[in-house]
This record gives structure tokens, sequence and C-alpha cells, in this order.
């Protein structure tokens, strides 16, 4: 691979675009049609508008900090009034901006520091003309994954939660051709609150070029990412990635592939640094680049009969390796895995049963084996469901997992229990939430979990809605419900956690809008 | 009493009879135990008994007491039965670290009453045995409409501790051997529902809060009072608490029981701030159970119980 700057990368992008979408223009305008003269009609012009009043006040047992102390994870959690306002004009212009109060800062510093200024929180000024598409966004989740099977680009990655600003091009061809560029500059989450909330000039900070274009056919597909993030003064990671797809016996063969390093010149080995003198059909992934990751599924391979119902079988290879490091995405670091999962949907049964059998190695425990994963779910009388669950994997202790939601008028409940074989002695674990309603308005809610035999958590709450314009909410206990739930049921690996006693009272009060 | 006086005389002569002999045996032994001199004996003697539904609802049962083992904590509850019933549980704690509880109780109803009479017995590691047989039953007082009534209910309630001693007690003279106490009390217990959804109970075990042995080597059997409340909402769903006293300890247990659209009931309930919780299936002629219990950090207590009916009435929800 040739050594490429971050910034001939993002100039040779530009130019890609403008070439583009000169050809595209050129030929959507040599096309005189009917279709020109009814544009879209004025009648999609509007506004609207909207506000919203969210405020929680929590006492906890130590009470340090009082109110503003909860264990917020995320920016827009506590006390804060948004405003929004949105104005379109004939389905080729839109701006959007919200505005809001109250900000905390979590993450970034050790102490837990509330302010209470106004600010612009996101917004985007965003124009399309024949199908092409530009943008600018302050702090929105724009990124897209194109339902591939690695998330290479993610909202939630490391480095895109921060909530960047920037300019987001997408052009998109008659036919089924799509190239996007987006650029976002990431600075500091303590400075975007300061001037207002206004997007700062993009002197510092970190910077993401990401260009991906692709082609979608009916029996195939392809597809390109580029991407660098860095600063000014040096790079901090560069991906580029392949990905692909066919149809094959009913199904279809999804093939991604992708490296990542710090900077551009350090890629080895050609474009896909594969090694394949080191390969063997024992061990094919010897030959592949530590730096990359190779993904594959064969989906959508299907059997269905009348008496038995639909069988399916999902064949799968993932690798990723030990020095791939994907601050934009979700991909994981170090570690192989064939699987093949088998599903069986009987015919007179809302059933669905599963098994999943998978070989995996990770490399920074150097240590892998076999893991095997069985699902049964039912779907019973008046739509109670119950799934139980099973986890095997060499190496560990079995887990088992067995839950119930029952959901109808009067009442709703899920309640789950969990089984780790740790190990000399069996964790249990258990939990339910349940809720009556009282009469339209009322809600009383309560919740109890057990957490690996050690630790009781338990909560009650009071609930109250006014149709769409107001909910508020007091509750008590040493957890907050939700937040355990899904950890418990899907993840077998999932750690203790800590509670302490306390109040709450939540109010999300509609303040009006269009 | 509203006993048929008509009927059945004779065969009431011969159960009481049979009743007597029972409690003359019982009291026989009692006072024939002697005491043996020694320590290592039982601090305590644990009385309250925990049926796999109790422990479901963290204790918050003697309220609801819907079910035979409704004799161990309240005997006005066994109303909430009928017909004639089998019940059976095991319990165990800590994996068999703690101790290991069974029980089994039977119960019928006649001359609108409901007569039931079970055992439990309680096994630890070190050879400890707790045993206790009750024997009693329960009576409308007063029936209302839709359901509502005022029940009493009482029972003899008979325990027996046995353990080994492995050393002899040189000073006391005591040689090493297993010994065994015996000891005879009564319970009694009120069930209100003034509304069909509404129960209120009030219960107390070992009336006359007796123990085992006597003098320095006695072994205290505490008496237990409860006192609670529940909502029932239409079979759906419960809402019990109870308070309870033993020992001059006093905790409150909290209980909430739900009906899913099958015959699934979950149950989940906290006291001391520990968690428990189950669920129970209503097959119609049968029910069953599998709860759990956070006896103390990382001590859990896990049973499963079957109940058999046979002409099970009609005003048992199914």
């Amino acid at each position: 691979v040739r050594v490429i700057s971050r910034r001939k990368i993002a100039a040779c992008a530009a130019v890609l675009i403008a070439l583009i979408t000169a050809a595209l223009s050129g030929a959507a305008l040599g096309r005189e049609s009917a279709d020109e003269t009814a544009a879209a009609p004025d009648t999609l012009s509007g506004y609207r508008w909207g506000g919203v009043y969210e405020g929680l006040i929590r006492l906890r047992e130590d009470a340090w900090g009082f109110p503003w102390n909860d264990p917020a994870d995320y920016s827009h959690l506590t006390d804060r009034i948004s405003l929004m306002f949105e104005a379109r004009h004939g389905g080729w212009f839109d701006f959007f901006v919200k505005g809001t109060t109250g900000h905390r800062y979590d993450g970034d510093r050790w102490w837990d520091t509330y302010e209470s200024g106004i600010f612009i929180d996101q917004g985007h000024i965003s124009g399309s003309w024949r199908g092409q598409e530009a943008s600018l966004f302050l702090r929105e989740r724009i990124f897209r994954n194109r339902n591939r099977l690695m998330m290479l680009i993610s909202n939630d990655s490391r480095l895109i939660r921060k909530r960047g600003e920037g300019l987001d091009i997408s052009l998109s061809a008659p036919g089924p051709f799509l190239l996007t560029w987006t650029g976002a500059a990431f600075g500091p989450v303590s400075e975007q609150t300061e001037n207002f909330g206004l997007p700062a000039p993009p002197i510092e900070g970190e910077f993401l070029n990401l260009l991906e274009c692709g082609i979608r056919r009916p029996s195939w597909s392809a597809g390109l990412t580029l991407a660098d993030v860095g600063s000014d003064i040096s790079n901090e990671s560069a991906t580029y990635g392949l990905d692909g797809g066919f149809r094959a016996a009913g199904g279809d063969i999804i093939i991604e592939f992708a490296r990542a390093a710090q900077r551009w010149d350090e890629f080895e080995g050609g474009f896909f640094g594969i090694d394949l003198d080191a390969m063997s059909w024992e061990n094919f992934s010897a030959g592949l680049p530590s730096d990359g990751t190779l993904m594959a599924e064969w989906t959508g391979l299907g059997w269905k009969t009348e008496s038995s119902g639909r069988f399916g079988i999902t064949p799968g290879y993932r690798y990723s390796g030990d020095t791939f490091i994907n601050p934009i995405g979700e991909v994981g670091t170090g570690f192989v895995e064939s699987y093949l999962e088998t599903w069986w949907k009987p015919a007179k049964l809302a059933a669905l049963i599963s098994l999943k059998a998978a070989d995996r190695y990770r490399y920074a425990a150097s240590a892998g084996g076999g893991v095997m994963e069985t699902t049964l779910w039912l779907r019973l009388r008046g739509g109670v469901e119950t799934t139980a669950r099973a986890f095997f994997a060499e190496g560990y202790r079995p887990v088992y997992i067995v839950s119930v939601v029952d959901d109808n008028s009067l009442t709703r409940v899920q309640a789950a229990g969990r089984l780790d074989d740790a190990g000399g002695t069996s964790e249990f674990s258990f939990i339910t939430e349940a809720g009556i309603n009282i009469g339209r308005r009322w809600r009383l809610g309560g919740s109890m979990y057990l957490e690996r035999s050690d630790r009781g958590f338990y909560s009650a709450d009071l609930e109250v809605r006014g149709g769409h314009r107001y909910i508020v909410r007091a509750s008590a206990g040493n957890y907050i419900p939700g937040t355990a739930w899904a950890r418990l049921n899907h993840d077998p690996e999932a750690p203790l956690t800590l509670g302490d006693k306390a109040i709450s009272l939540y109010a999300r009060i509609w303040l009006g809008g269009i | 009493l509203r006993v048929s006086l008509e009927k059945g005389n004779s065969d009431r002569r011969s159960s009481i009879r049979a009743v007597a002999a029972w409690l003359a045996a019982v009291l026989t032994a009692s006072v024939l135990a002697v005491p043996p001199a020694h320590a290592g004996q039982p601090e305590r003697f644990d009385g309250t008994v925990s049926s796999t539904r109790s422990t479901g609802l963290a204790g918050a049962f003697s309220p609801l007491a819907d079910d035979i083992s409704a004799i161990f904590v309240n005997p006005a509850g066994l109303m909430n039965t009928g017909g004639i019933a089998v019940y059976a549980d095991y319990l165990e704690t800590g994996g068999g670290a703690g101790p290991r509880e069974g029980k089994f109780a039977a119960g019928f109803e006649m001359w609108d009453l409901v007569f039931a009479a079970g055992g439990s017995q309680k096994s630890y590691d070190d050879g400890t045995t707790e045993g206790q047989f009750s024997a009693g039953f329960a009576i409308n007082l007063l029936t209302g409409s839709a359901g509502s009534f005022l029940s009493a209910g009482g029972a003899l309630r008979a325990g027996r501790v046995a353990f080994d001693l492995p050393e002899p007690c040189v000073p006391c003279g005591t040689p090493a051997g297993r010994y065994s106490y015996n000891a005879l009390t009564a319970d009694l217990g009120l069930m209100i529902r003034p509304l069909p959804f509404i129960s209120l109970s009030l219960s107390t075990e070992n009336i006359s809060e007796t123990g085992f042995g006597s003098g320095e080597y006695h072994i205290p059997w505490d008496r237990t009072v409860r006192y609670g409340a529940a909502w029932l909402h239409e079979d759906r769903f419960t809402i019990s608490w109870e308070h309870r006293s033993t020992g001059g300890r006093e905790t409150d247990h909290f209980g909430f029981g739900l009906r899913t659209a099958i015959p699934l009931e979950l149950m989940a309930g906290m006291t001391s701030e520990r968690v428990y919780g189950g669920a129970r299936w209503d097959g119609g002629r049968w029910r069953a159970s599998a709860v759990f219990g956070q006896e103390a950090e990382s001590v859990i207590t896990a049973g499963a119980s079957i109940e058999v009916f046979f002409n099970r009435p009609a005003r048992i929800y199914q």
C-alpha cells in the first residue's frame, strides 16, 4: 500500500465526489422529463417545534452532591428543558436545532459536575438535490452501518460517542450506487457547552474522514470503506475495508474484510496482508494479518415443510487480529471463531429452538475451545413468552437462564432466573419486575433482584401519566430497574452491581409543540 | 360453631378419642424426657416453618395462607383449602451447607371444617434434627357475601430436637451419645376478609412459649406472633405484608404474586433487604412450586413442592 497522508485522502475524496457529482448531474440533466416539472410541491414546506422538561431528583443514602448526584451514564439524563425547532422546504432543505439546558460531565472528569447553562445541543442544516444530499451536523447520530456483519463505524464506538460535529455528504446515483463522505471533528466533551454549544473551529481535537462507496444489485453487492482518525500532529487510526455479498443456494454469502493501523504507512504485506504460506485448512487464520479482521456468514439458508415447520442453518466465521484497533467501530480485538447456528420453527407452535456451536479462540488469553448456546423460545396462551437458554463453554462453567414475560392490560411482569455454575458453589440470580395498572393513569410497580446469590436489590415505583403530556414517577429502592434485566439475560459474565438506597422523583413534561 | 350435630356423632367421638390418645402420648413423652446435663446442645429451637409459597413471598404468607401448609403458619388459612389435599416439599440451604428441610401435610374438609395435619423436619450436617408435628382445624365463624369471611384455626404442635454429643461432658457426668427432647405447644390463628380482595391475619405459634429441657439445660423455643394484610386482586395478583415477632426480633416481610395468562404464578418478596422469588404452576388437580430465598450473603435456600387435590372445591381458583 502506498503511503498516503490523511489530508491527501480527504482531498482525493473531495475530488472524487466532485467528479461523480458532475457526472451524475450531467446524466440527470440530460433526462428532461415530466418529473422535473412536477417538482416537490410547496405544501411540503413547514416548520415544527416542541419542548420538553425532564427533571430527576435523587436522594441517595450517602447524599453527597445532592441533588445532582445520580450515576448518570448519559449526558442528558437529568434536569433540563429542551426546545427544538425544525423547518423544511420542498423536500430539499431541512434545518433543525435543539437547545437545552443542563449538562453533566461524566467520564471526562473524576468528579460529577453539572452545569445548568443553555446551549445548542444538536442540529443540522441539510440540503438535497437530485438525490444528492449534504448536511452540516452537530452532535447527531448520523453514522450508518449498512447492515454489515462488522460494526466498522458505529455511533456508540469509543471515538464517535463523543458526539462530534462536521460535514456529511451523501451521493446517490439513479441506480444502486452509493457514495458518501463524512468529515467530523471531535473536540473535548467538556467544551461542547462553551459558546452556547456552537461548534468550535476545527483547529484542535480529533478529526475523522470517512469515505464509503458501494453498489447493491439483486444478486450481489460490493462496498469499500476508507477512514482515518487523527489530530493535526498524528494519526490515531487508519482503517480500510471491503465488503461483498452474493446469492448462493437460496441464501446470501456475505464476506467482509478490514484492516486498521495507527498510520497509513504501517500496513504491510500488500492490500490484504495475507500470508498464504502460513495458511492451512487446520489453521486458516494463521495467514490473516494481525491488523485485519475477516468475517463471513452464509445467511438465509432454510427449508420449510408443511408438517414440521421451518429449519435453517447459518454458518459463519469471524476473525479479528490481536493488533486490530477500531476506535470508530465496535469490532473487538484478538479472537477467531467459526460457528454454525441451526434453528427450527415448529409448524403449529409459536416456538423457536436454536442451537449455536462455535469454536472460539482468544489471543489475549491464549485460550479457547468449544462454545455451545441453546435457546428455546415459546409464546404461550395469552401472549406469555418464556425463554430458556443455556451456555456451555470449554474452560468455563455452564450458565442457565430462564425468563418469562407477561404483558396485558392489567399487569406486566418479567422475571428471569439464572444459574451460574461458578465452580464449587452455584451462583443464582433472579430478577422480577412487575407493574400493575391502576386505572388509566396510575401504575404501581416494583422489582426485586438477587445478584449472584450475594446481594439483594429492590425498588418500588409509582407512576402517573397524563396522556402524552406528562409522566411523573416516584421510586425508592437500592437500584434502578431496567438496568439489570438485559445484562442478566444476555451477558454470561455479568459483573456485580453496586447499589445505594435512593429515593427518586422523575418528571417529563411536554411543554408544547406542533 | 356451625358444626352439624345431626350426623357423624360416633365418628367424631372416635376421632376425639384418637386425638386425645395422641396428645396423651406426646405429653407423657415430654414429661418423661430427662434433660441430659451437657454443653453443646443447640442454642435455640427454630420453630418457624416455611413452605415453598411462604419462601417465594419472603415469608409474607400468613394473610394469604392458601394451601395446606397453612397448618404451620396460620391455621385459620386452612379455610382457603378444601376437599382433600396432600402437600409435600423439600428445601435446602446453601447447597447442603445449611439445613435440609422436608415437610408433608394433608388435609380434608368435613362438617364445614377443614382438618389438617403435617410434619416437618430440619436436618443439619452436625446430626442435629428439629422436627415438628402439627394437627389442627379451621372454621368459618362468619361468612358474608361475595367471599368475605372470618375464620379461626388452632393446632397442637409437638416439637422434637435431637442431637449428637460426640464428647462426654465430664463435669456434668453426661456420656457421649445421641439425645433428644420433646415439647408440646399450640398455635392459634385468625383470618378476616372484610372484602373479598382484602385479607387480614393474626396468628401465634408456640402460644405457651414452651421449650425443651429445663433449668440451665433449657433449649428455648420462641413464640412467634404474626400479623399482616394482603390485597388479592381478582386472582390476578396479590400483594402481602406480614410483621413477625420471634424472640424479640421484629421483621417485616413483603410479598408479591402475579398470575400470568397461563396458570403460572410468579412470586417475589423481600425481607431484611434480602430477596426471594419463585413460581407456582396450577395444573388443576395439582400445583407445583419452585422457589428460592436468600438466607444470607452468598447463601441461598432453594426448594420445590407438590400439592395434589382430590375433590378440589370450585372456590379455590384454578
